[in-house]
């Protein structure tokens, strides 16, 4: 059942307001609030000569909204600055450490579905009982554990203590030098692939075993929880008792009915933790020096790297933006209730 | 006439058929507990406060006198734990109160009031909330700096929609109901309805939601110090500790386990009570509980 | 005389809640041949649903059968596994027709899972199905078949929901208030409807209702039930034309009758709460004719005469024959 073009248009026009919004907070907190924007810009260890040159660029002797003005054509070419770090734009930056991100990030998400849904599934079925109050309190720990702490912890056991998985970076780093590896889309279990490279491609999985399972501590719990919610009220449904009493078997009534009132809900408040995920995954980046734009974010913090950091950060909240509307768009596609 | 406030009566009753809400709230209480009277039970106050280095005892592994060891300046990894807890508690009160403050008036004023102010409130709140909150409180942090206030700030403005949304759409159906309905009629003032009527009953939820939020907040301010963007050290804070821990995992893991498993414990305190409450104010799974589908 | 079809034999039914135990069924029994049918009357918290869920093998997880044993063609069903019962040997009419079906999926799909859990494919499953629609009396069962329920009358989905109970041959079909959510019009029908399956299908059907009034025109015997306890059972015409329990007596006082403009009468008072122990005859506290301390304090037992048994104190040792059934 397709959705009108009407509300797909009506929903990226609404994607596009908030868009600005966001560019505009990012303005509002890069120029307004520092009393001296030019020293964000241009670096902790500039010159007179650099700051001045900053100044000008920002236009800041001019009146805000002239500011404002530059700004956003600034930004619809593509120009988010110069990292002093890396002397890289920063949008050539963040391109590169896009899929690195990406790749941990729905490997993570992917995985926490997959667990999620047949344990929310299962504590539905077993309302009150043992399995119930197992899946209850583990999902509830996991939103609460530290992601930062829990990648931390699993690299000192699994990795420094027992050895069985490597504790860091995408690929092998001298492999990759031995190998020349390049990548081509940045994703580097399809590059490995496109290349030929079995023995990397072993060799990168193996590393993104560890932080994907990370990243999937909370995609899964709040799947478990949303599934076993949602599962609960669905199963409480006349037509559950009457299958039942028709001679349907469980797992039929669970799969070919209670799963389509459960998907639609499910899919739209799981595409707005795809958001979360991201995040999750950047702190992960940060422990397993996974080069991604969570690394590329935290570096700069360290480095006072401002141009990197407030690129970085608004090319996500885009990117969250965007995910959003599609998901909006996806749920009333697959769920006729929704639509306006 | 306050319905959220007798719920909340019912709710320690019933925490005791609710084991894990219970353990929740008995952890928020050590917590608080702990956090007011940190500075005078920990066994080496010095230590805490993080003004030392005692380069002799430098990462010592946990042992009778130093039970989590000593970090990298030999200071006692137990004591700075325990006082952190002050530190968090404060991160958490102030963010949560400030924002819920914020969240309240904005939410008020264009559920109340409506019309083309309402419209713009709302949008900025929406705009807010594109961020993914942690990311915006690290861009706010990164540009005002590191230090304990700079930090409440940044968390407070990823916070504030949150509670601006949950109190417009409570306002929103409050206003409409009956009662309030008859209030206006027997032409009792717009300010009478809005303090006698609207208030407690639109504000209630997000001041529960507010409270539970707290392991949410102290959460988010690890990760921000975490990263470098919180709290200076030599605060005891314990993402700072966890993070000073980081490039010594391999060999002190005592440094960064015992802050993360504090802060664990403290978030899954708050997570569980506010577990059991949703589970508890569900009309739906509150129907499960009270009759679990039985029709006689 | 035949072999009974169906068999309850002291049948208790409670249900576990946070914090007591209600008892909705305290030891019921009765037998029904082949092709005889039953009418299970009584106000709403008597118990009759929770009896026909038990018979159903479908109680909700917190019900625990305490006592007695179901019979159905010899079979003890509740030690049998219930999916080799349900649907098989028992099967239910579902009251609410609005939410008895899955809007999202077709009544096709719905055919073929119910017709697939005894094995065979899905192409030969919806050729069963439109088989005994058409025998149902839908002209156009490819159609039904392929609608969503929303897009059927209320009409036409009592009668798919009638089809999916009998498509897998059950011995026993349950109709759970087949003529509460149908508007007057279509009463007529669902009644003529449940009587086509009983002889074309010559099974044993219980109907649970609560209106007296429509038990002799769908059943050959009426069970009156009140506090999870049968009080009154016997042929439906002769219940109802000379009730003997003071409750029955009150429950066809209430029946509105056409043409004759007799005063409605409700029944004053409100059954006892099945969460505690009962004293006594438990009607006793709403009777008119209660015969002073022997109703409190003495649980009456079974009366016989005519072929009719009642559970009274008024008829106390005029016990004369054996019921029919």
């Amino acid at each position: 059942m397709p959705v009108s073009l009407g509300y797909i248009v009506q929903r990226l026009f609404l994607t596009l307001i908030v868009v600005l919004g966001v560019v505009t907070i990012v303005f509002i907190a890069t120029r307004i609030i520092p009393a001296h924007p030019e020293f964000l810009w241009a670096g902790p260890h500039a010159t007179e000569e650099q700051l001045r040159k900053a100044r000008e660029e920002l236009r800041l002797d001019e009146p805000i909204i002239v500011q404002y003005v530059y700004y956003l054509k600034s930004l619809l070419q593509g120009d988010l600055g110069v990292s002093w770090r890396t002397r890289n734009p920063v949008l050539k930056d963040i391109i590169s450490a896009l899929p690195g991100t990406l790749e941990l990030a729905i490997t993570g998400f992917a995985i926490g579905i997959a667990l999620g849904l047949p344990l929310g599934l299962l504590a539905a079925l077993n309302y009150g009982g043992f399995i119930d109050k197992i899946v209850r309190t583990s999902t509830i720990a996991g939103s609460a554990i530290p992601i930062f702490w829990a990648a931390l912890i699993f690299q000192l056991v699994l990795a420094i203590k027992l050895g069985l998985l490597p504790g860091g970076h995408r690929i092998d780093p001298s492999l990759a030098i031995v190998t020349g590896f390049k990548p081509i889309t940045g994703f580097y279990t399809l590059d490995t692939l496109l290349i030929g490279r079995l023995d990397l491609f072993i060799d990168v999985v193996k590393r993104l075993i560890m932080p994907s399972l990370i990243v999937a501590i909370y995609p899964m719990s709040l799947t478990a929880r949303m599934t076993r919610s949602l599962a609960l009220e669905s199963l409480q449904e006349d037509f559950v008792r009457n299958l039942r009493s028709w001679g349907v078997s469980d797992s039929t009534i669970i799969r070919r009915y209670v799963l389509k009132f459960i998907i639609p809900p499910l899919v739209a408040s799981l595409g707005l933790s795809f958001g979360y995920t991201l995040v999750g995954a950047f702190l992960v980046e940060v422990i397993f020096a996974w080069n991604g734009l969570g690394m590329y974010i935290v570096m700069a913090i360290l480095s006072y790297d401002y141009p990197a950091i407030i690129g970085g950060i608004m090319i996500v909240a885009i990117f969250y933006t965007l995910i959003n509307a599609f998901v909006d768009i996806l749920h009333a596609h697959i769920d006729p209730r929704v639509r306006l | 006439m306050t319905a959220p406030w007798k719920s909340l009566l019912h709710f320690i009753p019933y925490l005791k058929s609710d084991v894990l809400g219970l353990f929740g709230l008995t952890v928020i209480a050590a917590f608080i507990l702990v956090g007011i009277t940190a500075p005078y039970i920990v066994p080496y106050p010095e230590d805490a406060w993080g003004s030392t280095y005692n380069v002799e005892r430098r990462l010592q592994p946990p042992s009778r006198s130093h039970i989590f060891g000593t970090d990298e300046y030999g200071r006692d990894v137990f004591s700075r734990v325990v006082l952190a807890s002050r530190f968090s508690l404060i991160i958490a009160v102030s963010v949560v109160t400030l924002s819920l403050i914020i969240g309240i008036l904005v939410g008020l004023i264009a559920g109340y009031w409506g019309g083309p102010l309402a419209t713009t409130l709302m949008r900025v709140t929406d705009m807010f909330l594109a961020f993914p909150s942690l990311l915006l409180a690290i861009a706010f942090a990164s540009i005002l700096g590191r230090g304990l206030f700079n930090l409440i700030i940044a968390l407070t403005i990823a916070w504030w929609p949150w509670y601006a949304r949950l109190v417009y759409v409570q306002v929103n159906s409050v206003k409409n109901m009956p009662y309030v309905e008859a209030a206006r009629v027997s032409g009792l003032s717009s300010t009478t309805i809005l303090v006698k009527y609207i208030l407690p009953n639109s504000l209630t939820p997000a001041t529960i939601q507010a409270f539970l939020d707290m392991g949410g907040a102290v959460l988010e301010a690890a990760a921000l110090s975490f990263v470098g963007v919180g709290v200076k050290p030599p605060t005891p804070e314990w993402g700072l500790m966890i993070s000073e821990g980081w490039h010594l995992i391999g060999t002190a893991w005592w440094v960064s386990l015992f802050p993360g498993l504090a802060l664990f414990f403290t978030v899954l305190g708050f997570n569980l009570l506010g577990d059991a409450f949703r589970e508890y104010s569900n009309p739906k799974t509150r129907r499960l509980l009270e009759s679990r589908g039985v029709k006689l | 005389m035949k072999d009974p079809m169906l068999v309850v034999k002291n049948l208790k039914v409670s249900y576990k809640l946070k914090d007591r135990v209600v008892r909705a069924v305290r030891g019921v029994s009765f037998k029904l041949v082949e092709g005889q049918s039953l009418c299970i009357v009584g106000e709403s918290g008597c118990g009759k649903s929770t009896l026909g869920y038990a018979i159903s093998v479908s109680l909700p997880p917190n019900a625990v059968i305490e006592e007695g044993e179901i019979l159905v063609n010899g079979v003890n069903i509740l030690k049998t596994d219930p999916v080799t019962v349900r649907g098989k040997l028992v099967s239910l009419i579902p009251q609410d027709v609005g939410a008895a079906l899955s809007p999202l999926n077709t009544i096709g799909e719905v055919f073929a899972d119910v017709l697939g859990s005894i094995g065979g494919g899905r192409d030969s499953s919806l050729k069963v199905a439109s088989d005994i629609l058409k025998s149902l009396g839908f002209s156009d069962p490819q159609r039904i078949l392929k609608s969503y329920p929303h897009e059927l009358s209320g009409g036409m989905l009592q009668r798919v929901l009638i089809a999916l109970a009998i498509s897998l041959n059950p011995k026993v079909i349950i109709a759970d208030e087949p003529t509460s959510m149908v508007d007057a019009s279509l009463r007529r029908e669902v009644v003529d409807l449940i009587n086509t399956i009983r002889y074309n299908y010559s099974v044993t059907t219980i109907i649970i209702t609560h209106d007296i009034a429509i038990a002799p025109s769908l059943c050959d015997i009426t069970a009156v039930m009140y506090a999870g306890k049968i009080v009154e059972i016997g042929p439906s015409k002769s219940l109802i034309e000379k009730p003997l329990h003071p409750y029955t007596k009150m429950l066809s006082k209430s029946i509105p009758r056409i043409m004759k403009l007799v005063e409605l009468k409700p029944i004053p008072g409100l059954p006892p709460d099945l969460g505690s122990p009962i004293k006594g005859c438990p009607f006793a506290p709403r009777c008119p004719d209660v015969v002073g301390d022997l109703c409190y304090n003495v649980e009456p037992e079974e009366y016989r005469a005519g072929g009719r048994s009642v559970y009274c104190h008024l008829y106390g040792g005029a016990s004369h024959d054996t019921i029919s059934a």
